[in-house]
């Protein structure tokens, strides 16, 4: 990890000194235990601060799409380039500006997990090899990594960069064995049950809409839950609003969501995301046989249609 | 006020005491995290937590609320307004930050010119126990901004925990009334002393206060710094560091209905949304993050001062730990207060 953390900052240094690019997007290191901060580099001497470790857990294509004057270089690991590629089909971002500094992933640690694990405040943590290793004042805590991964990470069918200028570091062998496992044990409930767990999480709601702001898919001028005349949904946290929200953002990312997760690492609530928009990206897997953001081209299938195909009306 | 001890084996006694009369809320559990919320039993308090995930706020200041709601027939109109609160309220566990930003809050609903009843009404009828903080997070810095872990003000009662047993101190009539029944002791020489100890350990592990002064006369000159450009790029724009935050007070208003039938809500706002400034016209007067962020900052640090004269922070740290992309508040504060 040290390595690849070299890898970034030396590539960061060389674009950035060469004028190859106006600006570097990459993680610096964080201000609490468990987390990173994005950064934005703009100064050859200034890439010095960036880093690479297990707490990389933003999506940084979600900055891409408004620098429009810029050239940009950006640190992204395999879901963070399904949404560039998502976004270049989507005719959003221009391939020609943006230098993909590629970095194989191998799963980003949920902070959350590991704070419930300690018995006291994390104070400092560090990474020995599979292992995380969280300290506070009384206390020293291990884990292996691999059960302190985020949900989406631990579900993760892409986490080398599938498109790049520059590839730093070994690619990694994909440890998901069921994409869908966390879908399937709730589909697995009897409907009633669904329908409560949806209702009950969807209740904790406050429409912060981190989830949209964090989501390199959601660049919609207007949000439907921001538009007022008429209004879509019920404004407030009532069970109608907090459901029409979810719902509503939900299928906009139908065949569009590119499974990183950034939605549910930005929730406060901890509202499970994942669960949603992994339901619909199954739908789609299974239906149409896609996954969104593999290849440059690939349109997503609801943005395309065949001039024979039947409607609803003519069965 | 009145001092007095209680075992911790009565304290669940007493709040169950509590219960049969008060709808009580206190910090609990909620899917994974501990949050603010109504408890049925003294069982469901969650004692270590000092920063819930939601603050107290919504208590007396609901993130939805229905103002009134309006009926039509025929050409008669009839409105009934939701304003009456029937029960009191205690907020059990209170921390003296999330006490302070209700005293925030005080000053902008309930002023000699204008008071809000939505929130008057319920605000009368709650009564605050607080409790101080022995362990400090390392993201609190209630010091810095004129608060403190055992800080007393607005609380009607202060529990200080001091080993075996908690030291009750009534600050209101109110509690002084509620001070009272099986479990309570005469606070002893030692329980004092335990509680003064127990202050002065707590305020060591706190960080050295910051200058608000200093930060306000540096936010006067920097409505055009680049400083706000370097926040904005890694802002998301989301909603996490104002409306979990304890003192943020901003809403919206909405009629939601039709011609026959319908309510008037006011929900939470908060600055951080872009259509928050948007007017009717399509003009945006805060049209880009950088005004945004600028504003977070300029209101809680600068104007909130000038009209207020308090704070508009308490130093929970609950946007710092929230932050999706660790935009970390008090490292903003000290480049303020670095800044030339
Ligand atoms: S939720 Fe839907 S409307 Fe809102 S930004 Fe996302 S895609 Fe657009
Ligand atoms: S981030 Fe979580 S709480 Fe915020 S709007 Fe999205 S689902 Fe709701
Ligand atoms: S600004 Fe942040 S630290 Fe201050 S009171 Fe609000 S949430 Fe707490
Ligand atoms: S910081 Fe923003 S949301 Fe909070 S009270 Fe001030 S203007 Fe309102
Ligand atoms: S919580 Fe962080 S990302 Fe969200 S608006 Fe506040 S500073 Fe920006």
């Amino acid at each position: 990890m040290q390595e690849l953390a070299e890898a970034i900052r030396e590539e960061g240094k060389r674009l950035l000194e060469s004028g190859e690019v106006d600006l570097v997007i990459g993680f610096t290191v964080g201000t609490l235990p468990l987390r990173a901060a994005p950064v934005f580099v703009r100064r050859a001497e200034d890439a010095e601060q960036l880093v690479w470790n297990s707490f990389c857990e933003n999506n940084l294509a979600v900055y891409l799409r408004d620098i429009r004057d810029k050239r940009i270089a950006v640190v992204a690991k395999g879901c963070d380039t399904r949404a560039i590629v998502a976004l270049i089909n989507e005719h959003q971002l221009d391939r020609d500006k943006i230098h993909i500094i590629g970095v194989p992933c191998h799963g980003m640690v949920d902070r959350r997990t590991v704070a419930r694990r300690a018995p006291g405040q994390v104070l400092a943590v560090r990474e020995e090899g599979e292992e995380i290793v969280a300290e506070g004042e009384s206390f020293s805590i291990r884990l292996p990594r691999s059960k302190a991964l985020y949900r989406s990470c631990a579900a993760c069918t892409h986490p080398n960069p599938v498109i790049y200028d520059i590839l730093l570091g070994e690619e990694v062998a994909v440890w998901a064995e069921d994409p869908y496992a966390h879908v399937r044990e709730i589909e697995l409930k009897p409907a009633a049950e669904r329908a409560a767990y949806f209702a009950t999480e969807a209740q904790r709601c406050i429409r912060c809409y981190a989830c949209r702001q964090a989501c390199p898919m959601c660049y919609c001028e207007e949000c439907f839950v921001d538009h007022t005349t008429p209004r879509w949904i019920e404004s407030g946290v009532t069970p109608a609003g907090l459901q029409g929200w979810q719902i509503g953002r939900a299928y906009h990312l139908t065949g569009r969501c590119v499974a990183c997760g950034a939605c549910e690492r930005s929730c406060p609530m901890e509202i499970d995301l994942v669960y949603l928009n992994g339901k619909l990206r199954k739908e789609v897997w299974e239906l149409y046989g896609f996954q969104t953001g593999l290849i440059v081209g690939e349109l997503p299938p609801l943005a395309v249609f065949q001039p024979d195909e039947g409607s609803d009306s003519t069965p | 006020m009145t001092k007095k001890r209680i075992a911790k084996e009565h304290i669940n006694a007493f709040l169950a005491r509590l219960l049969e009369d008060y709808i009580v809320y206190a910090p609990a559990e909620e899917a994974n995290y501990v949050t603010f919320r109504q408890i049925t039993a003294p069982e469901e308090v969650v004692w270590d937590c000092l920063v819930t995930r939601k603050p107290p706020k919504d208590v007396v200041f609901p993130q939805t609320e229905t103002l009134f709601t309006y009926t039509k027939d025929a050409d008669v109109l009839r409105l009934q307004s939701m304003e009456a609160v029937e029960k009191e309220r205690i907020l059990w566990g209170v921390r003296p930050c999330d006490a302070q930003a209700m005293l925030i809050q005080d000053a902008v609903f309930d002023t000699p010119e204008d008071r809000d009843v939505y929130y008057t009404n319920k605000r009368e009828k709650t009564w605050l126990i607080g409790i101080g903080c022995n362990q400090p997070l390392s993201t609190c810095f209630c010091t810095s901004v004129g608060g403190g872990p055992f800080k007393k003000d607005g609380m009607d009662l202060f529990l200080t925990d001091i080993g075996e047993a908690y030291l009750a101190e009534a600050l209101t009539a109110k509690g002084k009334r509620l001070l009272h029944g099986r479990g309570f002791r005469r606070a002893t020489k030692a329980d004092l002393k335990a509680s003064d100890a127990a202050e002065q350990t707590a305020l060591q592990r706190l960080p050295a206060p910051m200058s608000m002064d200093i930060i306000k006369q540096h936010l006067d000159g920097m409505m055009d710094s680049p400083f706000w450009d370097e926040i904005q790029a890694t802002c998301l724009g989301c909603g996490i560091c104002t409306l979990l935050c304890p003192v943020c007070y901003c809403f919206d208003i909405v009629d939601e209905g039709t011609t026959t039938c319908g309510q008037r809500v006011r929900n939470w706002d908060t600055c951080q949304y872009s259509i928050y400034t948007l007017e009717a016209s399509g003009h945006n007067p805060r049209p880009g993050g950088r005004q945004r962020v600028r504003q977070r900052l300029m209101h809680k640090f600068n104007y909130h001062l000038v009209n207020q004269n308090l704070v508009g922070c308490v130093g929970c740290g609950r946007c710092v730990q929230l932050c999706p992309v660790n935009i970390d508040l008090r490292q903003l504060l000290a480049e303020i207060g670095a800044a030339e």
